[in-house]
């Protein structure tokens, strides 16, 4: 498991999830200026948020297998037979049964992850991170599909500074990105961002603040794309955490809040959310015995009257 | 008697029926009761509401806390009835049932890691999405 991408980029983090209580800069008044922790990356700003609130909720039948062939490498298959929402215009959702099988390859070495993973309905997913020097990473995305003009690769490189982090995108459809992030004190960190879209002429600015202590992990993002975004979560003990997100689109005036608890039992982790979307969701994965995991994922949708539930198993560390 | 009964029976029947009172009376009584059932069927979805929320996000939980106590309560009972912990070959069994906390461990540190590149699939497939909205 020592070859695994750390988690927590910045010690505060780490704590905050290993249920640590010690504080730092709890010690002295004094705040170090020259000596601030490193933020975590742009794009993982809510990621606590992110992960509590929005779980992989699913429809149908999931069976993961992830079957180890060395210290480093690793195979996964994975089948899928469930409804999958369609995207259409009319407020009814239109569901369509699917079904897939998904073949993958995972290599994992200290510096480096390499992921591909293949689908029965012509997707070939890539994923490359190579840790170039300790400071300077390399992560190549690509995903293939049947579809024209749906295939995309992106390159991100990220340079880790002692206390701000920076990273350039390119993709594909002439994308450019740039985003920065700056430890401003021991528990706040700003960040913005700035993205070209050559192919549809489109580019936008944004900027991020996080705010992050042992208890409390507050982040703000405001978008020109015209997104508001402000999260909260609060770790009220080492085994239960609630959320709460706010997003509003001033383009289109819509607000959506949601609320939800997370908690991380020994044999289960079970996460909950209410919307005011009138949607109520919860997702559990329970541990049935060692590398084998059952998940049971819920989500009732009263205003739409759309009713997901599914089920499925994990096998394999 | 019978005769002229009709007429008396009839004006006394029409000046009731049309008195503006008894109007007014049967108004108020039919909204009453389009009221009240309009009161009943916002009460049983409201109901409806309540309660399949209720089991799909409270229920789970109670189970799991109730499964949780009931583990630290046995793991109580029997740290109690064994006293300190054994050494010798007491101790290797001990700790063969030791076991569980350790794959606990393992299942609490694996999802704080939280399968690290389905997290990073999901948080550039959002920036995307919120880019080129």
């Amino acid at each position: 498991m020592g070859g695994v991408i750390s988690y927590a980029a910045g010690s505060k983090k780490s704590s905050y999830l290993l249920g640590d209580g010690d504080d730092g800069d709890k010690n002295g008044d004094k705040i170090d200026w020259l000596d601030l922790p490193c933020p975590v990356k742009y794009e993982e700003i809510q990621r606590e948020a992110l992960v509590s609130l929005k779980p992989e909720l699913f429809e149908g039948l999931r069976f993961d297998f992830t079957k180890p062939l060395s210290q480093k490498f690793s195979l996964s298959h994975s089948v899928f037979m469930g409804s999958v929402e369609v995207p259409a215009q009319s407020p009814q959702t239109i569901k369509v049964s699917a079904s897939h099988y998904e073949f993958g390859a995972n290599l994992i070495d200290n510096r480096m992850m390499l992921i591909g993973r293949i689908l029965t309905d012509g997707r070939m997913t890539a994923r490359l991170k190579y840790d170039l020097t300790e400071n300077f990473t390399v992560k190549v995305n690509a995903q293939l599909t049947n579809e024209p003009h749906f295939s995309q690769g992106m390159f991100h490189f990220d340079y880790k500074g002692k206390d701000y982090q920076a990273q350039v995108q390119l993709g594909n459809n002439a994308f450019y990105g740039l985003n920065y992030i700056q430890s401003v004190t021991p528990t706040f960190a700003l960040g913005g961002e700035a993205f070209w879209l050559g192919h549809q002429r489109k580019s936008g600015v944004g900027f991020a603040a996080r705010y992050n202590t042992d208890k409390v992990i507050a982040t703000g993002q405001i978008a020109s794309t015209g997104m508001v975004s402000l999260t909260y979560v609060q770790r009220v003990s080492e085994k239960v955490s609630l959320a709460s997100d706010f997003m509003y689109n001033w383009m289109s005036k819509e607000a959506t809040t949601s609320v939800g608890y997370d908690y991380l039992l020994r044999t289960c982790r079970l996460r909950g959310r209410f919307d005011t979307n009138g949607c109520v969701a919860a997702y559990l994965e329970e541990r049935l015995n060692v590398g084998v995991n059952f998940l049971l994922s819920a989500e009732i949708d009263h205003w739409k009257k759309d009713y997901k539930f599914g089920f499925g198993m994990t096998v394999g560390e | 008697m019978a005769g002229s009964g009709d007429n008396p029976l009839a004006k006394i029947g029409n000046t009731v029926t049309q008195s503006p009172l008894f109007q007014k009376s049967k108004r108020a009584l039919s909204n009453t009761a389009r009221f009240s059932q309009k009161l009943l069927w916002s009460t049983g979805k409201a109901a409806w509401i309540a309660g399949t929320s209720f089991l799909v996000f409270v229920v789970p939980l109670i189970i799991e806390m109730d499964r949780e106590q009931q583990m630290v309560d046995l793991e109580s009972q029997s740290a109690g009835l064994l006293g300190a912990p054994p050494v010798g070959l007491v101790g290797m069994l001990r700790g063969a049932s030791n076991a569980p906390l350790l794959k606990d461990l393992s299942f609490y540190r694996r999802h704080c890691q939280e399968d690290d590149h389905a997290i990073q699939e999901r948080i550039e497939a959002e920036a995307l999405d919120l880019r080129f909205c």
